[in-house]
């Protein structure tokens, strides 16, 4: 009889799963740390908590877009499934933190300096923009024909990866706004017990999105190998038996 | 305190809705693979020729 799994192999699927309870232990631990634990900024007070996910959210987001643009990169120099799927599934990832990095600020914003936006302020339009332009890749893909989807994609997520620093050094070439920087040059600017739970944050989410990208990555190859098997099928129910 | 509370809500149902929705793309191919081990058993059973 044919059987058929979610992933590639058990260990695999085990590896997963791990993962996964690994990184939920340590969201639990960062969000832990950070209401119970860590010190109050003595400047914003209560507020300035809302940083220590805001900002391992949206340096995670960056991390997507990076691990994309290599895969496109990837792709297009030895093709491949494999890739394309790291690529797409990173890009889903990095949107959707990249979306919850602009509310989760937007909310810091009107908490700590009474608005929800400034169009001025050219971090805050600037990531706007890199939503933007990773949203476009899905509408991208989506008119593209189905031979070519992953070559375009591929391209596109590695043009779409050089708005990343420019919006990452925007914040520091630009004066006139009101978006705080925290880690400079000469490293991080807060107190070592701050920067310890900021760190826990920082891997918890990284160890989220490893988790969340395999999950997608074998999803998808799960999904093809089915589609595989149901052509064969098809194809199998289609062909003459010639009994006689 | 409000704020950070909204803050860490939204992050969190985001966060749940996303995991949600993977869970159930991978129990719809789970039902798939079912289904197709089934169409598939019969024909994998039968005898080459008779």
């Amino acid at each position: 009889m044919t059987t058929f799994s979610m992933t590639d192999t058990p260990r695999a699927g085990r590896a997963i799963a791990a993962l996964g309870a690994l990184s939920a232990v340590l969201l639990a631990v960062a969000t832990f740390g950070v209401f119970l634990v860590a010190p109050e900024d003595a400047a914003s007070g209560v507020i300035q908590r809302i940083f220590y996910f805001h900002v391992s959210v949206a340096l995670v987001s960056m991390l997507a877009f990076m691990v994309a643009c290599i895969a496109g990169i990837v792709h297009l120099r030895r093709g491949g499934d494999g890739s394309d799927d790291v690529s797409l599934a990173s890009i889903a990832i990095g949107l959707m933190l990249a979306v919850l990095t602009v509310i989760t600020g937007s909310i810091w914003a009107k908490a700590a300096w009474g608005f929800w936006w400034r169009w001025d302020d050219l971090r805050l339009v600037s990531f706007l923009l890199i939503i933007l332009l990773y949203a476009a890749y899905f509408v991208l893909r989506g008119s593209a024909d189905e031979s070519r989807q992953a070559r375009f994609g591929a391209v596109y997520a590695i043009f779409a990866f050089a708005a990343v620093p420019l919006s990452f050094y925007a914040v520091r070439t630009a004066r006139s706004f009101i978006h705080p920087v925290v880690v400079t040059s000469k490293g991080a600017d807060m107190p070592g017990t701050m920067l310890v739970w900021f760190l826990i944050s920082v891997v918890a989410f990284t160890a989220l999105f490893v988790t969340l990208l395999l999950v997608e990555v074998q999803q998808r190859r799960a999904a093809r190998a089915l589609e595989d098997v149901k052509r064969r099928l098809e194809a199998r129910s289609a062909t003459p038996t010639g009994g006689h | 305190m409000e704020y950070v509370v909204a803050a860490y809500a939204v992050l969190w149902v985001l966060l749940v809705l996303y995991v949600v929705s993977l869970g159930m793309r991978t129990s719809r191919l789970a039902r798939q693979a079912e289904l197709l081990s089934r169409l598939a058993a019969p024909d994998d059973a039968s005898p080459a020729g008779d």
